[in-house]
């Protein structure tokens, strides 16, 4: 394949390649909530290629018409050209266990790469309920689907978490997707790895000399994550059931944002170099037996309360939800690193819903200064040196430290010395879906997680699922708008220290 | 970009000032800024070269639209080398936001006249915001060789569109459609390669044509055309077609007698090549009255697309945040700029 000149000096590595864009579960809420926005954008942008397609495919019947209909309805707001691109959209109808549905979809393709010049290029998309993931990917294996059409062309395919409920389960999804691809095909989305987050953590610790001599046990006390959501289930009671905050949100959310915290420095910034270092972190996080969670793990679920100026139910008085229900609508957990950077640092983790405010952060804690030359009485308001990592809503960073307060005293306080993204920099930032929607066609799948590391999030869960399976484990409960249950609390507490206020 | 809302915090105006007395101004203004209002993260200093006092305003203007995105600083100097030795200044603090953080930045509009207007390097020293790098856009005519505020800028930035007297925001907006550029200017930007990095507005707002264009040829079953291409064909007022065909002609090496220019007023490329003998063509052209581009595609007897685009906003601002996003030397622009002069 020879080398484009003319995109010599224009983000070459931005730019998708002619490709169809295969989405499986095309009827469904996440293809017209989060893909048609995101492809409008791309288009938008001017980083889609000309030979662009979607092709839909789902149970529902409808015909091309009807299809691209619903994708400019999911655009509202589109700019001029999204109809025109919509209109070489194609839908397939039919049951994914079905060969004739993957034997028309096989025809649409091959015309879509006749009349549009797509050659041969497919990014499958699983947005369908994870339970059909398995049938797919066999299916596409079992159709040849799963191979290039053409001499350099591509094949990929990507899928939305939850990557199974259970170390067992993700297993058995792993063997199903590698019965067709490779794994080097295979692109499992994170969106919170789409932020913008994890690159400027990156970017923080090494482009910096700032911040990586302090990030290590020498220096650093304890580390605060926290996932914290104001709305409660909602209308997603009879999926949350079965899943849980653990599931939800711990097992890849925030596993993913801990491993880019805790990673030792990679060599490159290239999918291996980073996957790599951060497979090692998650494998350093010390299982708990399913003896010792009770100590380290608490389970929790909101009451009833007042959330953002609403009184609001507790989970079990939500519509669709058991009213004996032991599912966790928050989880407090207590994590050990076993190595040598961070033996002995505490990494204090907690999300939930119906917390007082939405709020992602990551904050480190520094030790205290050996010793204070200022009388308690002048010191009283300081407190140890903090750096926090503020994911959403607003992303920056914040550095707490201690300064003179002015006068004639030596009096001393904490002051917070703020930056964020939004207001240093001309340009927005790009939607989480957008981003890896097109790393996914440009083939870069340095945001997207490896099966190592989904195997080794499930090995430091699945102790704790094990350990809830009783039914005497603990279910606290807290109010509605509040920071979390008092049993979270005294978690941090037996280690003297307490939970930050985000 | 458009649209932010902006408040004016405070103002200070001076006639026949001193540099220390306006840096006395500025700083209490800024103090005030700290008091008032949160954070502020700079960039860089944006100095702005302007040809008279009007231009001055419209610049500010355009940087204001900026809003919460913002560079924190912009000088404005309007040079008056003829008259009598004067400085005149005004100083205004201003407050916009972004994300939901209020941030505020200022503003120095600067009125030089006499020998100083030749000297505006040093002019600008004391007003830089120290370590970070200093941008000299030039509202007029690209600056030359010996030009001390080019020694002080990390980036320089003209317009050869307007510095060649075409008016209008856009590549391809009604307007004169003009004889090519003089060569003076494009000879003056040619002269400053090497020395700084030189970002053209009129580059960057070509960037569409250029960007569909590639995206057309680009893939197996279009690409191959590029290897045996038999016209390329740039319409447009001088400067899109001085730069789009320096481009086609250093990105393409084209055969000789292949690249044709034909002015007009909306900006367009059309490439034909062969693929397997079959005709393959590829075209990017404005809409006549509307803000779109159409993008074609279309191999004889084979593949064939259509894509429509809309273009970026008018607003001068637009170019101008991507200008000061990618600070560098291009050494496609560089090239295709010495290939439209050849």
């Amino acid at each position: 394949m020879h080398d484009n000149p003319l995109l010599e000096g224009l983000d070459r590595d931005r730019r998708a390649p002619p490709c169809v864009l295969v989405v499986y579960g095309a009827s469904g809420d996440l293809t017209s909530r989060k893909i048609m926005p995101a492809i409008e954008r791309l288009h938008r942008q001017r980083q889609l290629p000309g030979a662009f397609a979607v092709v839909g495919t789902a149970r529902t019947e409808m015909d091309d018409d009807d299809f691209q209909k619903a994708c400019l309805r999911s655009v509202p707001d589109a700019a001029a050209g999204w109809d025109e691109l919509v209109k070489g959209f194609r839908y397939v109808a039919g049951d994914y266990t079905a060969t004739e549905t993957f034997d028309r979809l096989k025809e649409v393709l091959a015309e879509v790469d006749e009349q549009r010049g797509t050659s041969g290029n497919r990014v499958h998309y699983l947005a369908t309920v994870p339970s059909l993931f398995d049938d797919i990917a066999r299916a596409l294996g079992r159709e040849g689907m799963h191979e290039p059409r053409f001499d350099g062309s591509f094949v990929r395919i990507v899928c939305e978490k939850p990557y199974g409920r259970d170390l067992a389960s993700a297993r058995e999804l792993d063997d199903a997707m590698h019965s067709a691809f490779a794994e080097d095909q295979i692109y499992r989305i994170d969106h919170y790895l789409g932020k913008e987050t994890v690159q400027n953590t990156l970017a923080l610790r090494f482009a910096n000399s700032f911040f990586e001599p302090l990030w290590s046990r020498q220096h650093i006390d304890h580390v605060q994550v926290t996932v914290a959501e104001s709305v409660g289930v909602g209308t997603r009671a009879g999926f949350y059931e079965t899943a849980g905050a653990l599931r939800d949100i711990v097992q890849n959310h925030v596993l993913q944002v801990l491993a880019v915290c805790a990673m030792e420095p990679p060599a490159t910034l290239d999918a291996t170099g980073v996957r790599d270092e951060k497979v090692k972190a998650l494998r350093a996080i010390r299982p708990w037996d399913p003896v010792d969670v009770v100590d380290h793990v608490v389970r929790a679920q909101y009451d009833s309360g007042w959330a953002e100026g609403e009184q609001v139910k507790g989970y079990r008085s939500e519509q669709g939800v058991d009213p004996s229900s032991t599912t966790e609508t928050y989880v407090a957990l207590k994590l050990e690193i076993d190595n040598w950077r961070w033996a002995g640092v505490p990494f204090y983790v907690r999300t939930g819903k119906r917390l007082p405010k939405r709020v992602t952060e990551v904050a480190f804690t520094l030790k205290a200064v050996p010793h204070l030359p200022f009388t308690t009485r002048d010191s009283r308001g300081l407190s140890p040196n903090a750096l926090v990592l503020r994911i959403q809503p607003d992303e920056g960073i914040t550095l707490r430290f201690g300064a003179k307060v002015p006068g004639g005293s030596f009096e001393v306080r904490d002051v917070l010395m703020d930056f964020s993204y939004g207001a240093s920099f001309l340009q927005d930032t790009p939607d989480a879906y957008e981003r890896l929607l097109l790393d996914a066609m440009v083939g870069d799948p340095t945001l997207f997680i490896r099966t190592d590391e989904v195997e080794q999030a499930w090995q430091i869960c699945d102790p704790i699922l094990e350990a809830w399976n009783d039914p005497s484990y603990p279910v606290a409960t807290y109010e509605a708008g509040s920071w979390g249950p008092k049993e979270a609390d005294l978690l941090l507490q037996r280690d003297g220290r307490r939970w930050r206020t985000p | 970009m458009a649209g932010v809302a902006t408040r004016t915090l405070g103002e200070w105006t001076g006639r026949a000032t001193k540099v220390g007395e306006v840096l006395e101004q500025l700083d209490g203004l800024r103090r005030k800024g700290q008091r008032s209002l949160a954070s502020r993260t700079s960039v860089l200093t944006l100095v702005v070269h302007a040809p008279s006092a009007v231009d001055a305003w419209d610049a500010v203007a355009t940087v204001h639209r900026f809003g919460g995105h913002h560079p924190a600083r912009s000088i404005v100097l309007v040079p008056l080398p003829e008259g009598p030795a004067r400085l005149d200044a005004r100083v205004s603090l201003t407050a916009a936001e972004a994300g939901g953080h209020q941030v505020w930045f200022e503003d120095v509009v600067l009125s030089i006249s006499g020998p100083a207007a030749r000297r505006l390097g040093s002019l600008v020293e004391p007003f830089a915001l120290s370590d970070l790098p200093l941008v000299a856009w030039y509202l007029g005519a690209a600056p030359e060789a010996g030009d001390d505020l080019v020694a002080t800028a990390d980036a320089v930035l003209v317009d050869s569109k307007l510095a060649i007297g075409e008016e209008g925001g856009d590549a391809g907006d009604d307007g004169p459609v003009g004889a090519l550029p003089e060569r003076d200017t494009l000879d003056a930007v040619v002269a400053l390669f090497g020395r700084v990095p030189v970002v053209d507005l009129a580059w960057i707002r070509l960037r569409p044509w250029r960007e569909l264009l590639a995206a057309l040829v680009d893939g197996a079953a279009f690409r191959p055309a590029l290897d045996d291409l038999r016209s390329a064909t740039v319409t447009g007022k001088a400067s899109a077609r001085a730069l789009l065909g320096g481009w086609l002609s250093s990105r393409l090496r084209l055969p000789p007698g292949t690249l044709h220019l034909v002015a007009a007023r909306h900006a367009s490329v059309r490439l034909v090549g062969r693929i397997d003998g079959r005709e393959a063509t590829f075209s990017v052209e404005r809409l006549a009255g509307e803000r779109l581009v159409r993008a074609t595609a279309t191999v004889e007897g084979g593949p064939s697309f259509t894509d429509v685009l809309a273009l970026p906003e008018a607003d001068p601002s637009w170019a101008l945040a991507q200008a000061l996003t990618g600070l560098r030397c291009d050494p496609v622009y560089e090239a295709a700029v010495r290939a439209g002069l050849a």
